[in-house]
Order: structure tokens, then C-alpha cells, then sequence
């Protein structure tokens, strides 16, 4: 198969709906998503490349999907339902049957796309060296290479724990080609880093490391094509066994359209993560990030239910099409959970979010209300806010239970402000602010 | 104003319409994609700029479907469908080929939630610039729909609710020294005088069962161009704008010995449908318009950072003086069953020349649909309702029409939550009710809380208006309605 490398700059997908009216809108944008393989636009991909296609299915429920692709450029999806059509859970089975229908042969570059959610990713792949003829090397025995792909907005930006592995095992592999994957693996990353593609010229590869060179070129191509999870600078650190109990985590899932938390409770028996709990859609969310997010939480949970994931080498399920963002979001809340240790909290109240907004990925409030008092105010932040003092003004409004006669400090003033206005919306009409 | 000249909103806007470039729609039913659909989407290409209130350049539509859903969603109304044009979802009018051939009331709530610029609310801040620099005006008059001046400060980093009265009245006198400024409370109190008087007459004679408020021009548009058989029901009264442009245009000059055309008159309301309204062929004054131009709450937010006028950080203001006495109950129509409110407590007073028992109707309060009250007098009881946004009005009239409606006064406003969720307003996040508490408070906490105690007013009427309903005050503060049925 060939080599399928994506660069991205943007996509948005969007689903707005208001709460009110069951239409379920998924769109991407915009004019620059197009899909370079090997740099090019491929000829495979030729009945995509030109001119628009729109795709249309009916599901069984009557709901209508229609998809719609120009130039090699995911354009929009959308959904139509009856407007008796119970949202949102239904809505997460149209978004997965329209996007997997239409969007086959697009997927994985939104995939990727998607996953740049996360500024810093880490992706795992492998590749095989087989190398049958080598005179010179009369011990080589065909290895697996695994490796781990850094990558920093969209583009590749280290190739780093780089292994070999005796064939379909987790055990080291002879000396030999240890030292001829520790050669290539000297200057191949380099190279790839540089053209920034896996593509890499014979001429740049080691000689006599040939066989190994290629297979880390592989392994970055391979490895690309995955679910990337999110970057941690301690990532494969060894750590003392979990005990049972039930661990909380979350995540923060912001693209230029999704703006929410994932929450998630973690049950762990034996050293086996048996049972995980959503708590997510518990929060208000916008019908957007509340489609995509059960589309993932679906798959995820399900997926969980049947591996009986290690607690320690806990996997993420793959991405999720059309939700790889909310899928990575998932896998990271879980994998906090289970670094963090921390027990498991109970609900603190009733959450209050404003709905809606998170078309915009700004700075908002998800309120916590306990006997009609503001228990906690958890900030979901923008791309650029500052959490920390956006917290600590958070703070005010619970211990002063009102937003009145606050001032807005200097250097966060606009999103200062945005929390308390918002807090205030939100929480008047429930009869808890005055 | 160091750099801070643009909001949030307004920066987010221009961030989402750069992002999003292409996104997708909602279109209900089965007809979906049939080439019935097609065709009509076919028609609907280009700039439609035939409506008072809002213009759509389709080319900039993105499908995302918010208008659909505020038409037909909130608003019940059946105006905008989405289309497929080129593969593409997009916006588009369901029965019509422009905005001005369909049954859109101009409630401007497609614009208010249209986040890439393809719906906008149409601009008059040309026209306004225009005038203040215009040295022929000798006076620039204000007017500031109660609302207004309860929304604008969200703009301003100022909670919502929170009454900016003082700081509008300072920052238009910033503007320059031609410059006046009013209250619409004071044409919300005439409304009330004269909607009052009407419907007592009216009450009293049995007519026009039930009476019907006209000041929410979306609510009159719907009227006229979707159930014209209302209209014998609809008070012959014009809106608190039009009545107070009527005095600007009338009594002002003559108070200042100007001439009418002198004077240019400027409403800032949260209303995009103000926008028609003031065109109306009626609403002028010796063939003077009573209104030169209507900017919304947003629009005057974007003039004041144009002049880099900080409203927030301005000193307290009064309002200029010769409509300057005001009351609580001008200031609540700016809520869902605020007029009704407000009409009661002067109703009962005109026929048992008491102060209502209670004067606050609390069951005329908050974001229901349908919200109603009861005021008995003698063993008679005067039934009145609020109803809450246009989509509730449709049950309304069908009772009306079938006989079974049990009302006697029914106060109805087009966008939910009243003007204080109007097309011309930011967008909001939760419940109107936290605009309409800054209205509240302000009537809890005024001296006159009732329109006919309203001191400057009644002098008025005794010098220049004579009483409610007299000739005078029929010509100038009273119009009439026709059928314009799609
Ligand atoms: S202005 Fe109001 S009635 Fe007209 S199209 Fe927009 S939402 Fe519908
Ligand atoms: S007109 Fe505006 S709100 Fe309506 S679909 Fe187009 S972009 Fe969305």
C-alpha cells in the first residue's frame, strides 16, 4: 500500500443545533483541507480531486444525510431529521452512518486533522524489516521497529523511542539489528523531520542500514495513520501497580469548534480497567460537542467493555470517524485518571453550562450548584486564556455567591468578564443568582 | 480607549465567519433534496435587500441552519428553508423570490444568530453619521427604547440588566451639542395613556373583545400579512417610538421654535422591525417622518466605538428635559408583559380613579409562553394575558377566531423574552429574565410607578394633547392598519 502522509491546515466541523429544533448540522470547512499524498494529490483519489460530489443516504428512521465533498475538500455534512427525532443519541448513529458512507476515503486525513487538537500528539506505529539477502549480516533475522511520532501542530517534530522487536513480540531483538536500527536511527529522523514526509529518498538512507532506515520511514507512515493521543512529557515512565478502586479524570477537547471537558470515572480491578464512567454528558454541552462526543463515547465504552485493558498499558480504542478529537479526548481523560490516582468525586450538584457556546471555543463557565448555592465554578478555557487567574477570579463569585460588584483584572479582563456575565445568564433564570 | 475598541462579540465574529467556510444545514421533512427544493433554491441567489429590517447575500451563507431554526424554531414562523444549491446546503426563502414578496415579520432573529454576515440587520449607521455631520440639523434627537438601556452595557464589560441610562444620556452629549437625548419610557407612558383609555372605552362597550396591543411592530407585521382578520382587535395606537417621534416632531419644535425638518430623530431600539415600522406610510407629522432613523442596540454600540466613546468608564448623565419625567411602568415594557402590566395599573385606575390594590402583577412576569392575570373591579373582571414570542400567538388566534378566547386584553411580543430578546440585541445565553430583572428593579425602586402619575406627561396633555383620545391626540398618536396578505 502506499504511503499516505496528510498535511493539514484546517478543518472545521461543526454541528449547530439549538436544543429546540431536532436538525443536526455537521459541517467541515474550509478551502484548505486537501489531502497531499507523497505530496501530491493522488490519482486513486482522482474521483474525490475533481468537481463536487454530494452523497445522500436515508436511514431507516427517515433521516436523511447528505455529504459533501469538492476538489479533494470535505465540504459539509449534514442531517435531517423528523423534527419528532429524539437528539441526542440518535444523532450520534446518523453522524457515524453519514460520515462512514460519505466519507470513507477522507476520514483519516480529518482524522488527523482533527487530532491537531491536541497542539503536541504522540502517535505509535511499526513497520517490518525483512531483509532475506544480506550476505553481510548472516545472523539477520526479520524485526518489527516501533516507534513514537511527536507531533507539534500538524507537522512532525521528533521520532523518538525507536526499538526493535523480534517478530510480532514484545522482546528486544538481537544485537545485530539493534546496532543497524541504532545507525539509521541516527540520521533517518532527521531526514524525515526536515522533508517533513516519510517518503525519504534511497540516497538518504544508511548505508548498510538500508533495510532499517526504510523500516523507520515505515513506522512514521504507519504510525501517522493512527489515533494520536496527546503528549506527556513523562510518557513511558514506569510506575508502581494500581490498586483497585474507582479513579476520576479529564480532559480538555478544543479545536476552532469544540470547546468542552471530558470526565470520566475509572473503575480498575485486578490491575484491569473493567468499567469506565462517563460523566461528561452530564455537563450542558452544545448539541455539537454532545453528537460528536457520544459518537466516541459509544465506541470507546464499548470497545473497553470487551479488551479488559491493563491498567498500566491502558490503549485507547482507534479514532472514531468524524470524532477522533472527542476519542482522544476519551483515552486521555482515562489514561489521567489512572496517572493521577485520584479517587473518583461525586457530583457536586447540578451543572449549569451555556449551551451553545462552544461554536466559538472562548472561555466559559460550567457552574456547580448545591443547594441552590454556587458549589463550583469550573473554567473551560479558550485557546489563549489564562486558566489560572480566570480560576482564581472563579473563586470570587463562589465565596462571594454573586457576580456583583466584581471587577475585571487588567490582563484578563474579556474573559473575566465573560465568566461572570455568563454565570450570570445562566444562573438567573434557575433562581440562584438575583 | 487604549486598544480595547473591539469586543468580544465582535471579534468573534469576524473569527468564526474567517473559520468557518463551508458548514451545513437542516432542512425538515422528506422533501428533502427533491428537485422541487432545487429549483426554488435556484431563485433565491444573490443580495435580497428588499426588507426594512434584514438583508441576505446568500453568497456568504455557510448552511449552518441557525436562521431556519430561529424562523421556524423559536419564531413558528415559516419564512426560511435551506436549500441545496451546488451541493451546498444553503439558506433560502421557502415561498418566495425576495424577503419583501414573503410573510417575514422582520423580528430580525435570523440576523441576530447568522454567524457568517449572510443575514445581517440592515445598517443605518450611514445615515446617522451622516446627519451628525450635517449642519443643517439644528438638533439631533435621541430617543432610548427601555431595553436598550438595560442591554447596552453587556458591550461595555457591565452585567447584564444593568441600567446605563445615565452613561447613554453622557455619551450623547459627547456627540456634540445639537445632540438631545429622551427616554422611550415616555412614549411607553403615552401608550399607555392613550392604549388605556382605548381599551376602557372600548372594555366598557363591549368592543373589539379582545383588545390587542400594538406597540411590537414584528406583531403587527404578522398581523397584517398573515391573519388580517385581527386586525379590527388591534389597538389603533402607535408604538412608544412613534409616539414620542410624533411630540419630537410636533411639541419639541414648537417648544424650540425650530421647524420639524430641522430636527433629526434617532431611536436606538433592540427591534430590527422598528426598522419598517418607521417607514410606515403613517408615521409621519405634517408629512415630516416622526422617526429619521432606527438603530439597533448593536448598531449604537459600534457608533460609540467608532468614536471610541467608552460608555462603561462615562461620567452619569441626565437625560434632557422636556420628556424627562418617566415611570416604572414606561421602563417594564421592555418585557414580556410589561405593556400589559403597565396597562392594567393605569386601566384600573381610569375606571375606579384608585390606585390598583397591588400595583405589581408578578403573574405577568417571567419567559412563559402565555402568562395571565386578573384584575376584578366591581364584580367585573377584566381577564389579561401576555403572550410571549410570535410562535404562541398562532393557538391564540385560532381560540379568537373559534370564540373561545377568554380574554379581554392580550399583549403580544413577536421575540421571546419581549424587546429585551429583540433581533437588534447580543445574543444571550440563558433566559431573557436576566434583562428583565434590571427592569424590574428600576420600577421597584422609582418614585412613579404608573403612567398616568407621570407629572411632566399630564402637563402635557393639559397644554398641548388635551386628553387621551382627543382629536389631537388621535391624529398625532393613533394609525391604522391594512391587510398586506401573502
Ligand atoms: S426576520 Fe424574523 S420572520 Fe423574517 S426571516 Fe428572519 S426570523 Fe424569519
Ligand atoms: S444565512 Fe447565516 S444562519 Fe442561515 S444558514 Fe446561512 S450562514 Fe447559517
Amino acid at each position: 500500500m502506499r504511503r499516505v502522509f496528510y498535511i493539514a491546515a484546517l478543518v472545521c466541523l461543526l454541528v449547530a443545533t439549538l436544543s429546540h429544533v431536532t436538525a443536526l448540522p455537521v459541517s467541515a470547512a474550509d478551502g484548505d483541507a486537501v489531502i497531499l499524498i507523497d505530496g501530491k494529490q493522488a490519482s486513486e483519489y482522482a474521483e474525490i480531486s475533481k468537481g463536487a460530489h454530494t452523497v445522500a443516504a436515508r436511514s431507516e428512521a427517515e433521516i436523511v444525510c447528505v455529504a459533501v465533498y469538492e476538489n479533494g475538500q470535505f465540504k459539509a455534512a449534514s442531517f435531517h431529521a423528523p423534527l419528532t427525532y429524539d437528539f441526542p443519541d440518535s444523532g450520534a448513529e446518523i453522524a457515524l452512518f453519514c460520515l462512514d458512507s460519505a466519507f470513507r476515503p477522507l476520514r483519516d486525513a480529518v482524522r488527523v486533522r482533527q487530532g491537531a487538537a491536541f497542539a503536541k500528539l504522540v502517535y505509535s506505529g511499526a513497520a517490518v524489516c525483512y531483509d532475506l539477502y544480506n550476505e553481510d549480516y548472516p545472523d539477520f533475522e526479520d524485526y518489527t521497529v516501533r516507534l513514537k511520532v511527536v507531533t507539534d501542530n500538524g507537522k512532525i517534530a521528533d521520532i523518538r523511542e525507536i526499538a526493535g522487536y523480534r517478530l510480532n513480540t514484545q522482546t528486544p531483538t538481537n544485537d545485530v539489528n539493534a546496532g543497524l536500527l541504532a545507525d539509521a536511527a541516527k540520521t533517518i529522523p532527521g531526514v524525515i523531520i526536515t522533508k517533513q514526509s516519510a517518503n525519504i529518498a534511497e540516497a538518504d538512507a544508511v548505508t548498510g542500514a538500508t533495510c532499517s532506515s526504510d523500516a523507520i520511514a515505515r513506522a512514521v507512515a504507519d504510525a501517522l495513520t493512527h489515533t494520536p493521543e496527546p503528549y506527556e512529557e513523562s510518557s513511558g515512565e514506569a510506575s508502581a501497580p494500581i490498586a483497585d478502586g474507582v479513579y476520576s479524570g479529564s480532559a480538555h477537547c478544543l479545536t476552532g469548534y469544540l470547546n468542552y471537558m471530558v470526565d470520566v470515572d475509572v473503575t480498575v480491578k485486578d490491575g484491569v480497567v473493567t468499567e469506565i464512567q462517563d460523566r461528561t454528558l452530564k455537563t450542558p454541552m452544545s448539541s455539537n460537542d454532545k453528537v460528536l462526543y457520544s459518537v466516541a463515547w459509544r465506541s470507546v465504552s464499548k470497545g473497553i467493555a470487551k479488551a479488559k485493558m491493563k491498567a498500566d498499558a491502558f490503549q485507547s480504542a482507534d479514532g472514531v470517524t468524524g470524532a477522533t478529537v472527542s476519542t482522544a479526548g476519551i483515552n486521555a481523560a482515562v489514561r489521567n485518571a489512572l496517572k493521577t490516582r485520584s479517587a473518583a468525586t461525586k457530583e457536586s450538584g447540578d451543572l449549569y453550562a451555556p449551551e451553545g457556546i462552544s461554536l466559538y471555543a472562548r472561555v466559559y463557565p460550567v457552574v456547580a450548584v448545591k443547594n441552590n448555592r454556587i458549589a463550583n465554578i469550573r473554567i473551560v478555557p479558550g485557546k489563549e486564556s489564562d486558566t489560572e487567574a480566570l480560576e482564581a477570579f472563579a473563586g470570587e463569585i463562589v465565596a462571594s455567591q454573586s457576580v456583583a460588584g466584581l471587577t475585571w483584572p487588567d490582563a484578563i479582563q474579556d474573559d473575566a468578564f465573560s465568566i461572570a456575565n455568563l454565570t450570570d445568564q445562566i444562573l438567573y433564570g434557575k433562581g440562584v443568582l438575583k | 480607549m487604549s486598544g480595547k475598541t473591539i469586543t468580544r462579540r465582535e471579534f468573534l465574529r469576524g473569527g468564526v465567519c474567517a473559520l468557518f467556510g463551508a458548514a451545513a444545514v437542516s432542512v425538515f421533512g422528506k422533501d428533502f433534496l427533491s428537485p422541487e427544493t432545487a429549483r426554488a433554491s435556484e431563485s433565491a441567489s444573490g443580495v435580497d435587500t428588499t426588507s426594512f429590517s434584514i438583508a441576505r447575500d446568500v453568497s456568504k451563507c455557510i448552511g449552518c441552519g441557525k436562521c431556519v431554526e430561529m424562523c421556524s424554531g423559536r419564531q413558528g414562523l415559516d419564512i426560511l428553508k435551506l436549500a441545496v444549491r451546488d451541493g451546498k446546503p444553503v439558506s433560502a426563502l421557502k415561498y418566495a423570490e425576495t424577503l419583501s414578496e414573503s410573510a417575514c415579520i422582520g423580528c430580525g432573529q435570523c440576523a441576530r444568530h447568522c454567524p457568517s454576515g449572510a443575514i445581517t440587520v440592515k445598517d443605518a449607521l450611514s445615515v446617522v453619521n451622516a446627519a451628525l455631520n450635517n449642519a443643517n440639523y439644528q438638533r439631533v434627537v435621541w430617543q432610548f427604547a427601555p431595553s436598550a438601556q438595560h442591554i447596552i452595557g453587556e458591550e461595555f464589560r457591565v452585567l447584564t440588566g444593568a441600567d446605563m441610562s445615565k452613561k447613554i444620556a453622557s455619551a450623547v452629549r459627547k456627540l456634540g451639542p445639537r445632540n438631545l437625548a429622551f427616554s422611550t419610557d415616555f412614549g411607553a407612558d403615552i401608550t399607555i395613556m392613550e392604549e388605556a383609555t382605548e381599551f376602557v372605552n372600548c372594555f366598557k362597550r363591549g368592543e373589539k373583545k379582545p383588545f390587542m396591543t400594538s406597540c411590537c411592530p414584528g406583531w403587527v407585521n404578522y398581523v397584517e400579512l398573515t391573519a388580517p382578520d385581527m386586525i379590527p382587535h388591534l389597538s389603533s395606537c402607535k408604538s412608544p417610538m412613534e409616539m414620542l417621534g410624533a411630540l419630537i416632531k410636533s411639541y419639541l419644535p414648537e417648544k424650540t421654535g425650530l421647524s420639524a425638518s430641522e430636527i433629526f430623530h434617532v431611536a436606538v431600539m433592540p427591534c430590527t422591525a422598528k426598522k419598517y415600522e418607521r417607514a410606515r406610510e403613517e408615521m409621519t407629522v405634517d408629512g415630516v417622518r416622526a422617526v429619521d432613523a432606527v438603530l439597533t442596540v448593536t448598531e449604537f454600540k459600534n457608533l460609540l466605538m467608532s468614536k471610541g466613546i467608552d460608555l462603561a468608564s462615562l461620567p452619569d448623565g441626565e437625560y434632557d428635559s422636556l420628556f424627562d419625567g418617566t415611570s416604572g411602568a414606561g421602563r417594564i415594557f421592555g418585557a414580556t408583559g410589561g405593556v400589559c402590566e403597565a396597562a392594567m395599573r393605569t386601566a384600573y385606575y381610569l375606571l375606579t380613579g384608585q390606585e390598583p390594590p397591588t400595583i405589581e402583577f408578578t403573574s405577568l412576569r417571567g419567559n412563559d409562553g402565555v402568562k395571565t392575570a386578573e384584575v376584578t373591579i366591581d364584580g367585573e373582571t377584566i381577564r389579561a394575558c401576555a403572550v410571549n414570542g410570535i410562535a404562541n400567538v398562532k393557538d391564540m388566534i385560532e381560540d379568537i377566531r373559534n370564540g373561545t378566547c377568554p380574554y379581554d386584553f392580550i399583549e403580544v411580543m413577536a421575540c421571546r423574552g419581549g424587546c429585551s430578546g429583540g433581533g437588534g440585541t447580543p445574543i444571550l445565553f440563558g433566559d431573557e429574565g436576566v434583562r428583565h430583572r434590571g427592569l424590574y428593579q428600576y420600577d421597584a425602586s422609582s418614585a412613579v410607578k404608573s403612567s398616568h402619575n407621570n407629572r411632566t406627561l399630564s402637563e402635557i396633555y393639559a397644554e398641548y394633547l388635551s386628553s387621551p383620545c382627543s382629536t389631537v391626540a388621535e391624529t398625532l398618536l393613533h394609525t391604522s392598519y391594512r391587510s398586506r396578505k401573502i
